[in-house]
């Protein structure tokens, strides 16, 4: 996925004209888990809604699995693209409409041409995935808590079997234990070699579960980098908010501990490592 | 959704933009009537609308609404105004004027496209009128105006503050409901539904995946608000004050004074018979 | 000044959402109750708030019973922030919106604007009086929230999951001002449903809700170093706590901040 000098105006000539994308060059990594972070009107949403032509350019080119998506025109091959990359917007709870659980994940498959076996069986795989039983199909959407509608919308993205998964803020409004659970899921996905992009401002998610990330500012890429470079290197005009482990972690390496940022994820595994290294109190 | 669209309040310091909404409403009205006179003469039905046509283009002058802008944007009148003159044109019509005049076997009578000017000219104005009552007037004021005019409806069970309250709560959330559909539309659109083209059957579908989301959005939305509004000690039987006030101040009386000498003169002169070429004789 | 007693709520049949729920809350604390979704944490604040009857149980506001019959004197000394900025943003622009519970109490309409406008400033929005909403940021919009229940001058105030749908930079803008409101406003009563444990860590007192139970109660210290029953219970603990949990016992005490911690590490 790439973006060459891209530009997006929303509402060009007009007194409320807003230049959301400047200039934009961006190669998106295949397999990676990449986040997409910046400001609340840093261009993030804008950028990802080019990936499946929900948007296009206003200047600039960009190239999504083979095709190119030129500027002021809708591709041809949209439904492709709609297909190869999955948008699951924030709150995507609010998107369900059918009667049942079952059909509404069949409706994105029904839509790219799936027969109605096909779209079932993929349903029920998408509903496995997300940890949905065979209890929920034919129970209401409506009827369910916000954390299971939620699983429900994501299902009906998975069920698309897209290349890549574009996630705005997946865990907004989750707890705890309800984030955990969706990150591990996506972890997994990728794992099984789907391509992760996560917009997010949580910065421990990006510590704990990408790859890469991407920084944006009002329209244009600050950086993109591995996550350990993210996290190590200052990048100039961007403000970080360092979650606390990273904020010990940098700490330690200043008292000469070194610790390695793939082993150590959250606090058992430093403690654990200082541990290790025989440099836990007794 | 941030194009101008028609009709939208357009905030500027006109001189009837700072009138009072309750003026406004009923010179809008007023005015209106005057158009629908019909006077005896063609002579005299056409100068007065010229009368009427300036008095209106010097007001939506004055109010910042530009009257080409307008007719720019609605293609629609002139596809309608065409339409009109062929149907008009096809039918004898002697009821103005006497006479035709040919185009090949074709007669087209004066009086049809007399009549048909009539009508668009009624129409032009009538948009006029009304995109100056919305384009200088913010809606909110518009539902106290209106609010106002309904009180004594109060007196025989109308829910008078209700209905202005509804209205105004709606006025408050077409953004926001606009904003909703543009993000639920993308969310189906990411799962393949094509809102432009496709069967009658895709574009059914199509609708439903936009409207149901909508609506129980919608529904969960008017629950919490209506929460809110309880929390918040709201209680529309029980006497309220009010923060926004509509003060009537001296430009709304000579406003008023004004608009009812104009159209109460041109209903006078219309239930008298009002000829401008006897008029023009006796002089 | 808040007492609960045995209180029983279900919103249909054989599936109670709370089950003997007591505590009590002293004029002038700030307490936070959290646990998991579905724990009963929203149900509670919708009962506290008198939006629901409660049918089985009681809660005594000031000496008062909450029941439909004193809801009216009650009402005054309640406010509740929701968690959907826009579900409660009610009036055309912020200035309607903070006249609007003025309105419903019949203040005289002159007095409106010098109180519109110190409320206003008390959460920082005094510039943004005559903004509509669509163009104010999730934090804006509940700081407006805050500053139209401030002026009715409630007793209590409730906070339900109130940031939950914010930004960091909104959810920072409510911490600032409910930090600047413990200031100038001492005697307000703050309840905070949340399960954002650093807001949490703010309150003086927390109460633990489990499926609709009050299991756990007692000062922050006391109920984050739980890290074990915490994650039984599908929470999270503050990472201070979670830092010094493992370590010995003997030097727990002395760890009150990141830097004390770090001293610990040879």
């Amino acid at each position: 996925m790439k973006f060459h000098h891209v530009f997006h105006t929303y509402s060009a000539k007009t007194p409320y004209q807003f230049e959301a994308l400047r200039d934009v060059n961006l190669s998106l990594l295949e397999g990676s888990i990449t986040a997409i972070v910046g400001h609340t009107g840093s261009g993030k949403s804008t950028l990802v809604q080019h990936l499946n032509a929900l948007l296009v350019p206003t200047e600039g080119t960009l190239e999504v699995a083979g095709i190119t998506i030129e500027a002021k025109k809708t591709p041809k091959a949209v439904k492709r693209l709609r297909q190869y990359a999955g948008l699951v917007f924030q709150f995507p709870e609010y998107q369900l409409f059918e009667e049942t659980v079952e059909h509404d994940v069949m409706f994105g498959p029904l839509n790219f041409g799936c027969t109605k076996e096909e779209a079932k069986k993929r349903a029920h795989e998408a509903l496995t995935r997300v940890g949905l039983d065979a209890s929920f199909y034919a129970r209401s959407p409506f009827e369910l808590s916000g954390g299971e509608r939620r699983r429900v919308a994501i299902a009906g993205i998975l069920a698309i079997q897209p290349k890549v998964l574009v996630l705005d803020e997946p865990t907004a409004g989750l707890d705890p234990q309800g984030a955990k659970a969706m990150m591990t899921l996506f972890s997994q996905l990728h794992q099984q070699g789907m391509t992760i992009l996560l917009v997010t401002h949580d910065m421990e998610l990006v510590y704990e579960y990408a790859t890469h990330v991407v920084v944006m500012k009002e329209g244009r890429v600050l950086a993109h980098v591995p996550t350990s470079t993210f996290f190590e290197t200052p990048i100039e005009g961007y403000d970080l908010r360092l979650p606390p482990l990273v904020r010990v972690i940098h700490a330690l390496k200043k008292k000469g501990i070194h610790v390695p940022y793939e082993r150590v994820k959250d606090v058992t595994a430093l403690v654990n490592y200082l541990k290790d290294i025989q440099r836990w109190p007794a | 959704m941030a194009s101008l669209a028609l009709g939208r309040y357009v905030p500027f310091h006109s001189f009837i933009h700072r009138l009072d909404p309750r003026v406004k409403l009923f010179g809008m009205i007023a005015l209106m009537t005057s158009i629908f006179l019909r006077f005896p003469s063609v002579w005299t039905n056409l100068s007065m609308y010229a009368v009427i046509f300036v008095v209106i283009v010097s007001l939506m002058h004055v109010a910042h609404i530009r009257l080409r802008t307008m007719l720019k944007q609605l293609k629609a009148l002139w596809i309608m105004m065409v339409f009109l003159l062929v149907i008009n044109v096809l039918v004898p019509n002697t009821s103005e004027i006497a006479g035709y005049f040919s185009i090949g076997s074709l007669r087209i009578y004066y009086s049809a496209l007399l009549q048909t000017f009539y009508i668009v000219f009624r129409l032009v104005l009538m948009l006029g009128l009304t995109l100056m009552l919305t384009g200088t007037t913010r809606p909110l004021d518009l539902t106290y105006a209106i609010e106002w005019y309904l009180t004594p409806l109060k007196g025989v069970g109308f829910p008078t503050h209700e209905v202005a309250m509804t209205i105004a709560i709606a006025l408050r959330f077409i953004p926001t409901l606009l904003e909703e559909t543009m993000r639920i539309m993308k969310a189906q659109a990411s799962r393949g539904v094509d809102f432009l083209n496709g069967k009658l059957q895709e574009k059914l579908r199509a609708i439903i995946a936009l409207i149901v989301p909508l609506f129980i959005s919608a529904f969960q939305r008017s629950e919490e608000l209506a929460n809110a509004m309880e929390a918040r000690g709201y209680n529309p039987s029980a006497p309220r004050t009010r923060y926004r006030q509509l003060v009537w101040k001296a430009p709304d009386t000579w406003s008023l004074f004004f608009l009812i000498l104009f159209v109460g003169g041109m209903i006078t002169l219309n239930s008298l018979g009002f000829d401008v070429i006897a008029f023009w004789h006796a002089l | 000044m808040i007492h609960v007693k045995n209180l029983f709520f279900s919103y249909e049949d054989n599936h109670p959402v709370l089950k003997d729920v007591s505590f009590s809350i002293q004029s002038g604390e700030f307490v936070a109750i959290i646990g998991h979704n579905g724990s009963g944490k929203s149900t509670l604040a919708k009962l506290l708030a008198g939006l629901m009857e409660v049918k089985q149980g009681t809660i005594e506001i000031d000496g008062l019973a909450l029941n439909p019959q004193t809801i009216h004197q009650l009402r005054p000394k309640l406010g509740i922030v929701f968690q959907n900025p826009d579900n409660q943003f009610i009036g055309a622009t912020v200035a309607d919106d903070l006249a609007f519970g003025l309105e419903n109490r019949r203040v005289p309409s002159q007095e409106m604007p010098t109180i519109i406008d110190t409320m206003a400033k008390k959460v920082g929005m005094e510039n943004f009086l005559h903004q509509e909403p669509t163009n104010l940021s999730g934090g804006q919009k509940q700081r407006v929230a805050i500053a139209g229940i401030l002026a009715i001058q409630p007793d209590i105030m409730i906070f339900d999951e109130a940031t939950a749908m914010l930004d960091p930079l909104g959810k920072q803008e409510i911490h600032d001002t409910l930090k600047a409101l413990r200031q100038s406003d001492p005697h307000l009563t703050i309840l905070m449903i949340t399960h954002d444990l650093e807001e949490a860590a703010f309150a003086d007192r927390i109460l633990v809700m489990n499926q609709g139970q009050c299991v756990m109660e007692g000062k922050p210290s006391e109920i984050f170093s739980q890290g074990d029953a915490l994650k039984a219970m599908s929470l999270d603990q503050p990472f201070i706590y979670q830092l010094t949990e493992a370590l010995p016992d003997r030097l727990k005490k002395d760890v009150v901040s990141i830097e004390t911690w770090l001293e610990l590490i040879k």
